[in-house]
């Protein structure tokens, strides 16, 4: 009689057991697969609660922040404009009380928030909404909105405080307003992805910094545009190159007027990517424009041999003149400079020399007077009306810092009240941002990947010999649902793309631990959106050309009546919505430079913002794929086309945004393909 | 029976281990203390000779009690010396010697357990430990290249297991160090074909990328290890007693020297947060003490512990307050090469070589090893050259116009260790000097092969 129970008992034990030691084989079998290492703790959390989206569950796990990104301060600095990049809020701080007295609520991913002259009105620029708000703050209201060019970044205000001038990131260019009636008066171009613009004191000229560089032949150094404009006529007087620079964040002019300054990053993409010791893959600097006649461009870097000071962004001057101070957003610092010693090295500097101080991490122990430790990402930065405090945004950190710049000392910081809790994806995000797990520092994930974007270039990784296997940088937004990851495809999931081989070959420092990579892969799989394609499909209806483009994309017969075989269809390797199928695949791109090897079929969503194309980057518009790289229609029949249907094509393929966009479309889309496949 | 059997060689075993554990254990068992948290430990000798160090005992200070003496660890050794920790101040890793007619060989002590064992067993002498941050520790073997003695670095494991040879040139490298950011630190003087001063070089853990770090041009030879402090500065003793530091940020433009206008000399240091311990001789006739010196303030060093002897290499046993970096491998050891590319052999902050007749660019190098040349290559227009080498062997580059007159060189001793890619700028190009943005053309093309399999097969 008691022998059964226990029989029971026994046998639910058994099965419990061998269930446990099934499952947690299974599990370790699991874990190993996605992360391709033997040691990751098997937490199941880690990537079904950590990466979820769009769900309760996802609402639990993640937050949305503040992040400040630029600042303005009051005339009688009384008061702080925070612009919250992620909150979509403009943020007033009381200063004597160090407190949020304020939030307004503004458009999508507010960039830059400007003051009129009467100080009555703030103006922020709505970098996803293609709009710029004008605030009467009295009443905390929006009483205008400004239309001008697509992806409203840095801007300006005349001294006489009757014009703004607005840089234009995605349209990329610039639109001059007359604050009188709030109407664009004008537009000019400017270079690739311009993000910044400072004005001379005396308002005769603007100057615009962009992110990019303009396209330059296949494997040749960046080319990145200061693009210089005279205010009396509203023209570009001057397209300023900087040789071997690019990322120039933010532009000042100096009170006297004698120097234009930018931030900038020089990086070394063409050289095989074999070492990280001597600057051998970025260094930061600035970049001066002397202003006079017979005035040069100059590069200086903040660098120092051992020590690097990655991802310079914001950079402001004291009223005397005499100081600048950079924020460097991966490595949590402000660099001080001495602006005097700055001119006094210039007079030394000889045209010949000039490469050799853009290239020289000692010149920083002449220049650079201090080092100011900062929280998490600082970026935009402002001065106190007396100049004895500075203000610096710590966008990951949800602070202002309050600097002495006397002492440069941290005085104080001015919490933005952002959520208390730090989520993973939010350490991932700082993860992400932070050059503290690259070999001295030297660059962060976000400094080949600017607003988890990419930076246009291509690199020699060297992952095998020097000089072969070009990798042109890929995009990381919206890459969760996309595996494989490398444009060979070799890493089954981003915990591989992250993981040891990744400190191994690129930041060649001890890897990610583990509750940081479990971080990073939540941020990169939950928080990177596209903007949404406001440039080139602005309403969600595709324009006559489009919709030309698009019956091309989805084509079955060529322009002869011939069907086109399946595999060389557009819409075979590229369904919707992420327009890629996922698969490795062969379009004849391989270059003599590769090893032999098949192509993961990249995303197309917001591809217009992708260039160069192709794994290394051979292509530098959409329409050299197949005008120049695709001879015999490996990469789809395109060489029955005429020229305008190839505009068309191309067209179309500008236009498509995000997947999400995508998803009734795809879902049109495999019920094709099934029809057609009960049909044969 | 058998059971019996059993457990009597159970106690056989335990009573050897025991007995073993002994004879290997004595360091440490006279000191009571169940803790040597902030204990000072030193070497104490009677004579101090660069190099050597017979007769060395090691000895703990306790400060926090200054009446107590000080107590001798190493009883049971004929020299003990060069003692090193481990970053979490666990282990004490040492070199000795137990019979004077025997080589020195690394030693560890456990902290906790009050025990120590012998970490190396090999024939020749091995000195400096500097235990890393994976557990392993890198230290200086003797070695004779063309019968001229030198000290390469080698690493392995606690136990002594994966003994691995990291430098391979015919140089003196010893008093190895681990910097926080994870690279280690050696002073290194070449000795074939003609002896040099001594400079400090860095390295990774694992034997690649060595570069200059410090090459002592501002009239102070390093003699010392080279001590990392908080905040980033290299403390380390050079040449005739004096005390110097350099920044690491910029190692090769910061030398301070910190005994400028100091009476007496020093002969090892410690950083203990701002300030060092120093150990120091106020004048001849005193022996070296331990002593605390402020590197801002620069004065006078005030007096710790005074003993008999002199006391040098003083080590405060604490956990530092962050782990050094551990820094990946590049090395693999089945491949049996390794990647060197310059960038342009004709960018140099040297002049070429007095008496050049014809051209002054260089047009091919050659490369020799200790032992051979291995070849005349080309360099491309651009002055850049792609070559594939034996690893782990040391070579020379010279650089030749086209009229084969030696313009440039030859080069320090560099090697490549398996798998190892490196790259330069130039030939001595100013090291302070981030490359160029463009491809160079030789990685354009496949390396030009140098290897001696290479010439085994085109022979």
């Amino acid at each position: 009689m008691r022998i059964k129970p226990i029989l029971i008992i026994g046998s639910i034990a058994v099965v419990v057991a061998a269930g446990s030691i099934i499952g947690h084989r299974a599990a370790r079998a699991h874990v190993d697969y996605m992360t391709a290492v033997d040691d990751h703790p098997i937490t199941c959390w880690s990537c079904h609660l950590y990466t979820q989206q769009d769900n309760v569950i996802a609402k639990i796990m993640h937050e949305t922040y503040v992040s400040p990104y630029n600042l303005e301060i009051s005339g009688d600095g009384k008061r702080l404009y925070v612009v919250g990049q992620e909150s979509n809020q403009l943020v007033v701080v009381d200063l004597k009380e160090s407190k949020v007295v304020e939030k307004i609520e503004v458009g999508e991913r507010p960039h830059t928030v400007v003051l009129s002259k009467d100080g009555n009105s703030a103006y922020v620029s709505n970098q996803w909404a293609d709009n710029i708000y004008q605030i009467d703050l009295a009443t905390s209201s929006i009483v205008d909105t400004l239309l001008g060019g697509s992806g409203p970044a840095g801007m300006v205000l005349s001294p006489e405080g009757n014009k703004l001038y607005v840089v234009n990131s995605y349209s990329s260019n610039i639109s001059v307003f007359d604050l009188e009636n709030l109407q664009e008066k004008r537009r000019l171009r400017a270079g690739n992805n311009p993000v910044s613009i400072a004005i001379a004191p005396d308002g005769s000229e603007i100057f615009v910094s962009s992110r990019r560089s303009i396209p330059v032949p296949h494997m040749t150094s960046p080319l990145t545009e200061m693009t210089v404009a005279g205010t009396q006529y509203q023209r570009v007087t001057d397209r300023k190159m900087w040789k071997d620079a690019y990322i120039m964040e933010n532009v000042t002019v100096t009170p006297s007027g004698d120097m234009a300054i930018s931030t900038l990053i020089r990086p070394k993409n063409l050289i095989p990517a074999v070492q990280i010791e001597r600057g051998w893959m970025m260094t930061h600097g600035i970049g001066i424009i002397e202003r006079k006649e017979d005035g040069r461009m100059i590069q200086l870097l903040l660098d120092e041999p051992n020590a690097y000071y990655s991802d310079p962004f914001d950079i402001v001057v004291s009223a005397d003149g005499k100081r600048a101070y950079v924020s460097h957003g991966g490595v949590d610092m402000i660099s001080v400079i001495d602006l005097d010693e700055v001119r006094s090295l210039l007079t030394e500097i000889s045209d010949d020399e000039l490469e050799t101080y853009a290239n020289h991490l000692g010149t920083s122990s002449r220049i650079v007077i201090g080092r100011i430790p900062t929280g998490a990402n600082p970026k935009g930065m402002v001065l106190s009306p007396d100049d004895k405090l500075l203000y610096v945004a710590e966008r990951l950190n949800d602070k202002i810092a309050v600097i002495n710049t006397g002492s440069l000392i941290t005085e104080g910081s001015i919490d933005l009240e952002g959520p208390k809790r730090r989520t993973v994806a939010r350490h991932g995000r700082q993860v992400f941002n932070n050059t503290g797990h690259t070999f001295q520092n030297q660059y962060a994930c976000y400094t080949c990947h600017p607003d988890s974007h990419e930076d246009g270039l291509v690199y020699n990784m060297a992952g095998t010999d020097m000089g072969r296997n070009l990798a042109n940088v890929q995009t990381l937004r919206d890459i969760g649902e996309i595996p494989p990851y490398k444009w060979n495809g070799k890493n089954q999931t981003i915990y591989k793309q992250d993981g040891m081989r990744f400190s191994t070959i690129l930041t060649r420092t001890e890897a990610f631990s583990h509750k940081e990579l479990d971080a990073l892969v939540a941020f990169i799989e939950t928080g990177i959106k596209n903007p949404p394609n406001l440039r080139f499909n602005p309403h969600g209806e595709l324009s006559a050309a489009q919709e030309r483009g698009k019956e091309i994309f989805y084509r079955d017969f060529d322009n002869f009546g011939n069907e086109i075989p399946e595999a060389n269809r557009c819409y075979t390797c590229h369904p919707p919505p992420y327009f890629t199928n996922l698969e490795m695949t062969d379009v004849g791109t391989l270059a003599d430079s590769d090893d032999p090897m098949k192509f993961d079929v990249p995303q197309l969503n917001n591809v217009y913002e992708s260039a160069p194309y192709l794994h290394d980057g051979k292509a530098a518009t959409l329409e050299e794929i197949w005008t120049k790289y695709n001879d015999h229609d490996e990469h789809g029949v395109a060489n029955d086309m005429r020229k305008d249907q190839l505009n068309d094509l191309v067209e179309y393929l500008k236009s498509i945004g995000d997947a999400d966009n995508y998803r009734e479309e795809a879902k049109v889309y495999e019920a094709s393909v099934q029809k057609k496949k009960k049909e044969k | 029976m058998r059971k019996g059997m059993k457990r009597r060689s159970k106690w056989l075993k335990f009573i050897s281990r025991a007995v073993y554990a002994g004879i290997s254990s004595v360091l440490l068992l006279s000191c009571s203390n169940n803790s040597y948290e902030g204990m000072v430990v030193a070497v104490e000798l009677e004579e101090i000779h660069q190099g050597s160090n017979e007769g060395a005992k090691l000895i703990a200070i306790d400060f926090r009690n200054s009446g107590k003496p000080a107590k001798i660890l190493s009883t049971e050794f004929q020299g003990a010396a060069a003692p090193a920790l481990t970053h979490d101040g666990r282990y004490l890793y040492f070199q000795g010697k137990k019979e004077g007619d025997k080589a020195w060989q690394i030693w560890v002590a456990d902290l906790q357990k009050k025990t120590s064992t012998r970490v190396t067993e090999l024939q020749e002498n091995c000195i400096h430990p500097a235990p890393l941050p994976d557990g392993t520790v890198v230290f200086s073997r003797e070695g004779s290249v063309n019968g001229k003695l030198v000290f390469d670095l080698w690493r392995c494991q606690m136990d002594g297991t994966g003994l691995t040879r990291l430098t391979f040139d015919p140089s003196i490298n010893q008093h190895a160090t681990v910097l926080n950011e994870g690279r280690v630190l050696f002073t290194s003087s070449q000795q074939y074909p003609d002896a040099k001063s001594p400079v400090i070089m860095v390295m990774r853990p694992d034997g690649t990328k060595s570069e200059l770090y410090f090459n002592g041009n501002s009239g102070i030879n390093p003699v010392s290890d080279g001590r990392e402090s908080d905040h980033g500065f290299i403390y380390f003793v050079g040449n005739g007693g004096k005390l110097g530091r350099i920044h690491h940020n910029r190692p090769l433009h910061t030398f301070e020297n910190l005994s400028a206008g100091l009476k007496g000399s020093f002969s090892a240091l410690a950083p203990d947060g701002s300030e060092c311990l120093v150990s120091y001789q106020p004048s001849e006739g005193i022996p070296f003490g331990l002593y605390r010196f402020n590197p801002e303030s620069r004065e006078t060093p005030t007096l710790l512990y005074q003993g008999e002897y002199h006391l040098t290499d003083p080590v405060l046993i604490a956990a530092l307050p962050e782990r050094p970096r551990i820094l990946p491998s590049a090395v693999n050891p089945k491949n049996t090469s390794g990647l060197l590319m310059s960038q342009d052999i004709n960018h140099s902050q040297h002049p070429v070589h007095a008496g050049i007749t014809g051209d002054t660019l260089a047009d091919r190098i050659r490369v020799s090893t200790l032992d051979k040349e291995l070849g005349i290559v080309e360099v491309k227009a651009d002055g850049s050259f792609y070559l594939k080498l034996d690893a782990d062997t040391p070579f020379r580059i010279e650089s030749l116009n086209k009229q084969g007159e030696i313009i440039r060189g030859p080069s320090d001793w560099i090697y490549l260790r398996p798998n190892e890619r490196r790259a330069c700028v130039g030939c001595h190009a100013d090291p302070e000097l981030a490359p160029k943005n463009f491809q160079p053309l030789a990685v354009k093309e496949d390396p030009v092969v140098l290897t001696a399999e290479k010439k085994e097969n085109s022979q």
